[in-house]
């Protein structure tokens, strides 16, 4: 039975804190302020936190440390929360995850009695036939598969993501006493030095170790034992002013050019250091046998850190099985905490004792060499265990017992060395696997190449963190005989079919046989066929045992055991931490009006990053303004570009496709652009605003495209010019309609009659003392004014006009009505109406070509389509009133089979009936010939092709 | 007509004292000059200077022109820069420069400019400008930037290109400022990223009573 203990034979007891309490699946625990929610349910005799994924078996705390996935719990609402790691609140609500109706009796558990009888991988070979039944199977399986369950509507947790960034010139993955050492003498070298552990406390296993320290070549440590010795190493680091300690993070990823990733809590650390040293340690490592898996089988580093950092005796009756002297350290920790230490099982034959081994014997504990666990016995908890060889067999002995400790070698944390790169290789002769080769500004220390003394890790820390300071080279760790530890066979092979491998996924070496029986013989395949090391721990706790289980299985030598590839994350990572929050990520894009769009209270559009006014009232309506009196909209977000100079027509007439030789000042042009391809991919306007000074408008999402290519043009061929992107300088509204001159009459002392101020031509004035330019063009079909002005008057301009419009019933309209009206005109917007593959020909714009001059962008091209001449079309459209308007984007047919698209399609409330634009074979695109639209229902309407637009196809009004 | 800020939304949630500079409506403080000055001594505060004049020169002849305002500028190595009282001349790229100036003086300086040497773009209009000033406001940007702006790195007096929550900016760096110039249409959701990483960190948004603009402390 687990307890509190308060005092100890071997070493000063903590001091635990305030005593708090907090509920577990509804019950009361009693527990104190320095317990992890592990530490505080053993010390209440909660063996069971929860339930395994596929077979629901019972699961206790194991390693202690959160490596695996025993001890994900639900806290306060929030899923899968590592009990391990998470120091226990008063009030804090701790449930078990995935368990119906309660952890103790799991209605799941049946899974591990029909499981088993089902055929290896079942759910890929059954439920296929007949065919709707999958979809059913499917929908279950993923009912049960998943662990826990994300509060999605935010009722109970509130989290805030923050995202951080920090530049050390060296990083140190890992607090234990060689991170703690690399720190170290990366500081000595007067460097700046982050320190991470992914534990509250740094000192890592060196905290709960009593081995003395000897020989260390920081003498003021020698004589005193490693749990004394780091808390004097970690005291005088922490005076260090360049010294800057995270706990309780995560390193989760190591990506290209020392970029670090780490989360604590909901925050992110992108860490770019100079150098990082990976110093991550090793776990006890994972032995394969009979029920391994059952509650009351823990890791001798789990067990110790129970006795000596939470006081908490984890079992009274306590077998522990070792290959080296920290298992017989383990032992005597255990009896000075009182336990009553029924037999340590050694699997080396032979060799000469080590300290503890001394001490152990010297208490009169009963020593088995040359053995080890064969079976545990009992269900939520262990009662009994089998020892034998270590060549499986039959067992020798049983002894009853409620702890089985587990202290069979290290395993190194080989993942952050990996990520990706480099997969670890065995090294026989430390029996471990190792990865050595990092890539440059990238070091490794400690444990994770072999476990070892405090001294040698300490100096070896050293070593490497002068190296990662300098960025020179260090000599490859070494390891003494006495400090190799014998490896045992990944799977004691004792008979009976529990022999869990990986204990996240419930895989079993039965079930990994049989997948390679069935072919799947090659460690990466059988992972994804039997989905070991694919669960909530990422193979942290399995990756070897899988690695050398599969090697031996398919008849390979221990040298060719090696794991699946590692890659980030190393640790469990939220979405929410990854993705942050949207201001960070998501900039919007504001036009200078924006403020006066909110007043009047319209519906924005997002186009892009721009926020645009989508409408105001409703579109409809606002196209019936336009028509019939005035409206005016913000489409400061076009592109504006400036072009001067002694070469800006030469340059004009390289860019562009139209001829500009005989382009008057004070005039207007319509303008396409194509690429080097012939393809269109722009139009817009150009103005000749003064001599020599042309001003180009482009649409929206291709303003910074076009400056970056004229820049470009500029850079590789020798003209004259200077261009200015006065997209931002400038804001600007188009002011359209019948009513238009009248009212900008009023406000201007320029003549805007048709006369002085054709269509197609452009003048500079001013409003209340601004410039101003105003464009009299006509997308909206109407008589319009495109007026441009300086941007940090938009507010002001806008509201003035505004005002001035009230005697002409001025109304704002948005982008979407627009869209109707420039529709109901027949014109087309590139990129919506055109695509990659669009001849400026094909599309209607073949006009604003003039090939016959000299050589400009695209002209080969466009010969080239000339020649071909049109094999499909972009025409105007027309339904009959009534008809349902298409969606954008739906088919054209011809004799049942796809013969087009439509682009754009909308209800014209000034024609009462669907209009649009759509592509269609040339043979069907005579004006008035019919064609077929298929609808998203199924259904289909007739649309008949129009000549020119919809909407005054003589264009008599917007001349007027 | 007044010119107004493109944080002229932000100011409408905030008891903001507007006034008048340069024909700019401008934030003199947000509600309270007191606790924006304690803040801009212990913590952080976020000036808006949208109104500053700046002025880019580009390719051409840019260092001769620079000349023309700031004598000493033409011998600027790129992201380096020269500043008095009432202007900082930014040298960009070795043809690229950006004269920054008290607002209303880029009219004066236009003139001053030989546009037939070097590209002249008055970017008054076009840019925001959010100065961060107090002792906190490297954490602001260490939670804002995955750049290395440590003060060893980058000193001041130095300006360089950089992206800030994703917004590409010129970052000039003062002895006690932080300048960040930027596309005005990205200005509000700078304002709101900064503020929000700010929490915490005891950033206040303030006027240009708390932090008047001047480019003195260049070093």
């Amino acid at each position: 039975m687990a307890k509190r203990i308060t005092k100890h034979q071997n070493f000063e007891l903590p001091n635990l804190g305030e005593e708090i309490s907090f509920t577990f699946n509804g019950k009361r625990i009693k527990a104190f302020a320095g317990d992890s929610i592990t530490s505080a349910l053993i010390a209440s005799g909660s063996t069971l936190l929860s339930r395994s994924f596929k077979y629901h078996r019972p699961r206790g705390a194991y390693d202690v440390f959160g490596q695996g996935h025993e001890s994900l719990v639900m806290v306060n609402h929030e899923p899968n929360m590592l009990a391990d790691r998470i120091q226990v609140q008063n009030g804090m609500v701790v449930k078990s995850q995935n368990v119906w109706p309660s952890v103790e009796f799991d209605l799941g558990e049946v899974n591990d009695l029909i499981v088993p009888m089902l055929p290896n991988g079942f759910y890929y070979k059954m439920f296929h036939k007949p065919k709707w039944l999958w979809p059913i199977a499917e929908h279950q399986i993923r009912k049960v598969a998943g662990l826990g369950k994300i509060d999605v509507a935010g009722t109970h947790v509130h989290r805030r993501y923050e995202k951080h960034y920090r530049f050390p010139d060296v990083c140190v993955v890992g607090g234990g006493p060689s991170g703690l050492a690399a720190a170290k003498g990366a500081l000595d070298e007067g460097k700046q030095v982050l320190l991470i552990d992914d534990n509250p406390q740094l000192g890592g296993h060196s905290l709960h170790s009593i081995f003395p320290v000897n020989n260390c070549e920081n003498k003021s440590l020698n004589g005193i034992p490693e749990n004394q010795a780091v808390q004097k190493l970690i005291k005088e680091l922490a005076q260090n002013p360049n010294l800057e300690v995270m706990v309780n993070t995560s390193v989760f990823g190591l990506y290209e050019d020392n970029l670090v990733a780490a989360q604590s809590g909901p925050d992110l650390f992108k860490i770019r250091a100079e150098s990082v040293v990976l110093a991550p340690g090793a776990t006890d490592r994972h032995l394969v046998f009979e029920n391994n898996d059952r509650p009351g089988i823990l890791t001798a580093r789990g067990v110790e850190k129970l006795i000596m950092c939470h006081a908490v005796l984890p079992g009274e009756d306590t077998v522990v099985v070792t290959t080296h002297d920290g298992g017989f350290h383990t032992a005597l920790l255990l009896k000075g905490a009182g336990a009553n230490v029924v037999a340590v099982v050694d699997g080396r034959e032979s060799g000469s004792a080590g300290e503890f081994e001394e001490q152990v014997r010297n208490l009169a504990v009963p020593v088995y060499k040359g053995l080890t666990v064969h079976a545990a016995h009992g269900k939520k908890r262990i009662k009994r265990i089998d020892i034998g060889p270590i060549s499986g067999g039959d067992s020798h002995k049983s002894f009853d017992c409620d702890l089985l400790v587990m202290a069979v070698g290290f395993k190194p944390q080989v993942n952050l060395l990996s990520m990706g790169r480099k997969r670890p290789e065995w090294d026989s002769e430390r029996q471990i696997l190792r990865v050595t080769d990092l890539p440059s500004g990238m070091y490794s220390t400690g444990e994770v190449h072999g476990s070892a003394g405090f001294a040698r890790l300490f100096s070896e820390g050293i070593k490497t963190g002068k190296a990662a300071a300098k960025k020179k080279s260090v000599e490859s760790s070494k390891r003494s005989e006495d400090e190799l530890i014998m490896a045992l066979p990944a799977d004691i092979e004792s008979g009976g079919k529990n022999h869990f491998i990986c204990k996240c996924m419930d895989v079993t070496r039965f079930e990994a046989q049989a997948s390679i029986e069935e072919g799947y013989d090659q460690v990466e395949s059988l992972k994804r066929y039997s989905s070991m090391g694919m669960g909530p721990c990422q193979g942290k706790a399995c990756h070897e045992a899988v690695a050398r289980l599969a090697a031996k299985d398919t008849g390979l030598s221990s040298l060719d055991a090696v794991p699946t590839t590692m890659r980030p994350p190393f640790s469990g990572v939220s979405f929410g931490v990854l993705a942050g929050r949207a201001p960070h990520l998501s900039p919007i894009r504001r036009t200078p009006l924006h403020q006066c769009h909110i007043d009047l209270g319209v519906k924005f559009l997002d186009a892009g990053q721009w926020k645009r006014p989508d409408s105001y009232i409703d579109p409809q309506i606002e196209v019936g303004y336009v028509r019939n009196g005035l409206g005016m909209i913000d489409v400061s977000t076009l592109g504006k570009i400036e072009i001067s100079g002694p070469d800006a027509i030469d340059f004009l007439q390289f860019m562009l496709p139209g001829k500009y030789g005989k382009f008057e000042v004070g005039r207007t042009r319509y303008s396409i652009m194509v690429g080097e391809d012939g393809i269109l991919f722009e139009d817009g306007t150009i103005s000749h605003l003064e001599q020599g000074k042309y001003y180009l408008t482009t649409t929206t999402g291709n303003q910074d495209a076009i400056n970056s290519l004229f820049q470009w043009w500029l850079l590789v061929e020798d003209f004259d010019v200077q261009v200015k992107n006065l997209s931002l300088a400038n804001a600007a509204v188009n002011v359209t309609g019948a009513e238009s001159r009248e009212f900008l009459q009023k406000l201007v002392k320029i003549d805007l009659s048709n006369e002085a101020f054709p269509y197609m031509h452009c003048r500079q004035t001013s409003i209340s003392g601004v410039p101003v330019s105003f464009y009299r063009i006509g997308f909206t079909g109407e008589l319009g004014y495109e007026i441009h002005f300086p941007a940090e008057y938009g507010e002001s301009m806008w509201n003035h006009l505004m005002t001035e419009g009230e005697g002409f019933a001025l109304n704002p309209f948005g982008v979407e009505t627009q869209r109707i009206l420039r529709l109901e005109k027949g014109h087309l917007i590139p990129g919506t109406d055109s695509d990659a593959l669009s001849s400026p020909y094909e599309t209607g714009v073949g006009f604003a070509i003039k090939d016959d001059k000299a050589d400009f962008v695209g002209k080969a091209f466009l010969q080239d389509f000339k020649k071909r001449g049109i094999e499909n079309k972009l025409v105007p459209y027309q339904l009959e009133p009534d008809d349902p308007i298409p969606d954008d984007g739906v088919a054209v047919l011809e004799k049942g089979k796809i013969a087009g698209r439509v682009t754009s399609s909308r209800l014209s409330p000034t024609l009462k009936r669907g209009i649009g634009l759509a592509w269609i074979r040339n043979e069907m695109a005579e004006t008035g010939n019919n064609f077929t639209i298929r609808l998203a229902n199924g259904s289909d309407v007739v649309a008949t092709v129009l000549d020119h637009s919809a909407y005054d196809p003589e264009g008599l009004r917007l001349k007027s | 007509m007044l010119k107004t800020s493109p944080l002229s939304g932000i100011y409408r949630n905030h008891s903001v004292k507007l006034t008048e500079v340069s024909g700019w409506q401008i934030a003199e403080n947000f509600g309270n000059q007191e606790r924006e000055s304690e803040h801009l001594k212990n913590d952080s505060v976020l000036i808006d200077w949208s109104h500053i004049g700046k002025i880019s020169l580009s390719g051409g002849d840019a260092p001769k022109a620079a000349e023309q305002v700031f004598k000493g500028t033409s011998k600027l190595e790129p992201l380096k820069t020269l500043a008095k009282q009432d202007m900082a001349v930014l040298c960009l790229t070795r043809n690229d420069y950006l004269i920054l100036c008290q607002p209303g003086m880029e009219t004066k300086l236009l003139e001053i400019i030989d546009p037939k040497i070097t590209t002249v773009t008055d970017q008054t209009g076009s840019q925001g400008c959010i100065v961060l000033g107090g002792p906190r406001r490297d954490e602001v940007l260490l939670r804002s930037t995955a750049v290395d702006l440590r003060r060893d790195k980058v000193v001041a007096g130095s300006v360089l290109q950089s992206s800030i929550h994703t917004v590409s900016m010129t970052l000039y760096r003062t002895k006690n400022l932080d300048i960040m110039l930027h596309p005005r249409n990205l200005s509000e959701s700078l304002y709101d990223a900064l503020m929000d990483v700010g929490i915490g960190l005891g950033l206040v948004p303030g006027g240009i009573a708390t932090v008047p603009v001047s480019f003195e402390e260049g070093k």
